[in-house]
């Protein structure tokens, strides 16, 4: 092969920076044509902003970017489809009220001849070509998107790209909601679209997959290229190495605090589809860590905890009474408390004073008679109170609009308005997503004040680092199921890791 | 939508009772109405009865077509009822100040209710403004516009309007021609043109839409200008039919069109409907019912009641069927 075109697509110091976080510094990265390259890295090494770059949604900063050998700008998502580039995210990208043929051709709809009208027996002719080119035979052209299994419309998404004649195509994490015939059929056409000469960037966790599919791997960890090597010369022991090995220096709050008994318990928690008996307990005063890889279910099972998402067997109890039925009200009133990771969606009303967000959880307490008027002073107060414990950085809680703070300080204010109320149990869920190294010192330092006060708190993390510095306990979680637990001492980088890829860590 | 889990399949073969209902419920309540209409009056079920039916039918089903097309984008448009009184009055005003002939006056009807469908389409496509207030303050606007262009007086048209109310091809009033005429045109338009298929889709996922390169803002004017030029095109006939256009004309239709499109199959969550037979089933449906309520001589209190229980009805079954996926 000359030398001239063997690469499909080059990289070249690519660097990327958000508000001063580098979320991308100097990244080289080469595909070779007809070739798969597997990208694999923790959740927030950046692999995301390298795709929303290359799909013309964000702009890098500085580099070059090089497509066959030619320099590439990648303006708009519009640009960088013509170009040949196609993206097969997790959630797709389809109607699901149109038929898959239509959902092939929407764009260029096929007409016979010179008939101004769509001819519906060409487009399905037309469809099933495509179809079989890739060897999928059991998807009707005619089928509505909406009736068929997630893992058929991944292949109708594969075959959208072959449509539109991209010889890049990104697959991100294409296998997490597929059974295992749907992987191996989604493995055996990534292997023809290779034989066909596209190259293929396949982005996923699971090492056993990348192993035994890509032709190279590729270690991304914390927005920098940590190795690129052929599958042959690498190991999976050196590939988590790769992805973990960084060092531990930041310094974490400690806090002089004594871990009393059992207080938060949740036996047997079943989910159909998702989560299989699984149990855990929490102990007063404890702070408890839980890691995993995106997509592990750590959300969604604090979602149950809380009774945002309901359950079908299981039960929670806390210092022995059981929480029944589990609801958010019935979860508040038996003291606990649950932050949500999105807390611009649903931890605050981005519009309203500070002072309205903390109170708003208070409402009832703050209302008195039987007209449930507020009590402007006791609203005053609770916020004065809780902006000086948390130290909020406000020049007027009553005026400021929390969007107008920075992400530290709504995540502050966030905490408050769930603190106020003196919860036992916290749930947090990423709570220092987003949050700048100053500010997350002391969200550890809030976490710290709660523990040492005899709260319990359960935080999820994707920062494993972060887990250690702060955690007595981590569970990890993979595929919807805890497959290991370390207490503080034996903390480990691989183990954890290899806990939450495959769950073999016990 | 959150990324719920997708076992919904084993839930719905429960409830087969519901399901009946969902699916079926409304045409065994149709039938159960048509036998007791007939039962009260032999008028009801005659060739003659059916005829006028399908001349009142007519008229609105032109509007429900256009109505379709706008529920497929997931938006509604309230105008309707409005724009046809506009576009009648502006049409039959010049017929009676300038004598043009008939067929003319049927393509201003149209071209009029053109424009309220455009300034729906513009704001809400363009400026995203929300349909149901954007459609309810440009029917205000159309309302009050025809009055005053009409100086609130009875308009009576001339002799040329019968002929084209009482034309009957075999047999069949030349209203119901147009009215076919326009479904079929709806109909390939929907199922068969580039800017169908792409309607369905935009109703479907606007964003993911626009993702892959689709017009959405054009797409979307296009269905409310077609709607209100359907609007125009049902004034004009609604004119014929009574021979007059006076201050009530048309107040309430919107809500005939609205149900019988919603009947017929469309979804008000969009991306649902088929025009053929969707459109005739429906209005057709709601017709008979109005028709048998005039033959059993019922008061006429009850029909805004019977009207409004028939669109619950509908949109209740439209939102147990939606599952928030496969619309």
């Amino acid at each position: 092969m000359a030398d001239m075109c063997e690469y499909a697509l080059r990289l070249k110091e690519m660097s990327k920076s958000f508000a001063q976080v580098r979320v991308l510094s100097d990244v080289t990265l080469s595909l070779r044509k007809g070739t798969i390259l597997g990208l694999v890295g923790e959740n927030g090494a950046g692999k995301s902003t390298m795709m929303n770059i290359l799909g013309g949604i964000h702009h890098r900063d500085t580099g070059e970017i090089w497509l066959n050998d030619e320099p590439f700008e990648p303006k708009d998502p519009k640009t960088c489809a013509c170009a040949g580039i196609a993206f097969i995210h997790q959630e797709l990208n389809l109607f699901s009220n149109l038929t898959v043929a239509e959902n092939l051709f929407i764009t260029d709809l096929p007409k016979a001849g010179k008939s101004p009208f769509v001819s519906n027996r060409k487009m399905r002719k037309m469809a099933r070509e495509k179809l079989m080119q890739l060897g999928i035979d059991n998807i009707s052209p005619s089928a509505i998107v909406g009736t068929l299994p997630m893992g058929q419309r991944q292949l109708v998404e594969i075959t959208k790209a072959i449509v539109r004649d991209a010889d890049i195509i990104f697959l991100d994490e294409p296998t997490t909601s597929l059974s295992t015939t749907e992987k191996d059929k989604l493995f055996h056409i990534m292997h023809e679209l290779k034989n066909k000469g596209k190259s293929i960037i396949f982005i996923s966790h699971i090492l056993e997959d990348v192993f035994a599919h890509c032709d190279e791997i590729t270690v991304l960890r914390d927005g920098k290229i940590i190795l690129q090597k052929p599958r042959a010369e690498l190991t999976p022991a050196e590939v988590i190495k790769a992805m973990v090995g960084r060092e531990l220096n930041k310094i974490y709050p400690t806090v002089e605090k004594t871990i009393g008994g059992v207080v938060f318990e949740a036996n047997e928690i079943c989910q159909t589809g998702r989560f299989d008996h699984i149990s855990m307990n929490l102990r007063e005063g404890e702070i408890v860590g839980m890691f995993g890889l995106m997509g592990a279910g750590r959300t969604e099972f604090l979602r149950c905890l809380f009774g945002v998402d309901a359950i079908d067997h299981g039960s929670i109890s806390h210092h022995g009474q059981e929480i029944k039925p589990i609801t958010p009200i019935n979860c508040i009133r038996s003291s606990m408390a649950f932050i949500t990771e999105n807390r611009r969606e649903e931890g605050l009303i981005m519009p309203m004073t500070v002072e309205q967000n903390i109170v708003v959880t208070s409402l009832p307490e703050l209302s008195h008679g039987a007209m449930g008027l507020m009590d402007a002073a006791g609203e005053d107060k609770m916020t004065k109170e809780m902006v000086d414990e948390l130290q909020v950085r406000t020049y007027d809680p009553g005026k400021q609009a929390v969007i107008n703070l920075s992400g530290g300080n709504q995540q502050k204010v966030v905490l408050s308005k769930w603190v106020a109320r003196r919860p036992q149990v916290f749930l947090l869920d990423e709570p220092t997503r987003g949050v700048d190294v100053g500010a997350k010192y002391e969200i550890y330092t809030i976490i710290n004040e709660l523990a040492k006060n005899k709260s319990t708190i359960l935080m999820v993390s994707s920062e494993m680092e972060e887990l250690m510095g702060m955690c007595d306990r981590i569970l990890v979680m993979a595929h919807n199921r805890i497959t290991a637990e370390f207490h503080k001492g034996e903390y480990d980088q691989e183990k954890i890791i290899i806990a939450a890829i495959g769950g073999e860590g016990k | 939508m959150n990324n719920q889990p997708a076992f919904t399949c084993e839930n719905r073969k429960r409830g087969s009772v519901k399901d009946f209902f969902v699916n079926y419920g409304l045409y065994a309540v149709f039938l159960a109405l048509i036998g007791f209409f007939s039962i009260k009056n032999p008028a009801f079920l005659t060739v003659k009865n059916g005829v006028t039916i399908l001349q009142m039918a007519s008229t609105l089903g032109v509007v429900v077509v256009g109505m379709f097309f706008v529920l497929i984008t997931a938006g509604i448009d309230i105008s309707v009822a409005s724009n046809m009184y506009f576009s009648a009055v502006v049409a039959c005003t010049l017929l009676n100040t300038f004598k043009i002939p008939i067929w003319l006056c049927f393509v201003v009807s149209m071209l009029s209710g053109c424009l309220i469908g455009s300034i729906n389409g513009l704001f809400i496509a363009k400026f995203k403004m929300l349909p149901f207030i954007t459609t309810l303050a440009t029917s205000s606007i159309a309302r009050g516009l025809g009055l005053l262009v009409s100086h609130t007086k009875l308009i009576v048209l001339d002799q040329s309007a019968f002929v084209v109310s009482n034309t009957r091809i075999l047999g069949v009033p030349l209203v119901a021609y147009i009215f076919v005429l326009m479904a079929v045109i709806g109909h390939v338009i929907l199922r068969r043109t580039t800017f169908g298929r792409q309607l369905f889709a935009c109703g479907n996922n606007l964003q993911g839409a626009k993702k892959i390169g689709i017009n959405g803002e054009k797409t979307i004017f296009l269905a409310y200008l077609f709607c209100g030029a359907m609007a125009g095109l049902a004034g004009m006939m609604n004119a014929c039919n009574l021979s007059s256009v006076n201050q009530n004309f048309a107040i309430g239709d919107e809500f005939v069109v609205i149900s019988s499109a919603v009947v017929g199959g469309a979804s008000l969550f969009g991306g649902k409907g088929r025009v053929l037979p969707g459109a005739l089933i429906g209005i057709l449906m709601v017709q008979v019912i109005m028709n048998g309520l005039t033959l059993i001589q019922a008061s006429p209190y009850i029909y805004t009641v019977i009207r409004g229980l028939v669109i619950f009805v509908a949109v209740m079954i439209d939102s147990i069927k939606f599952s928030g996926e496969i619309r």
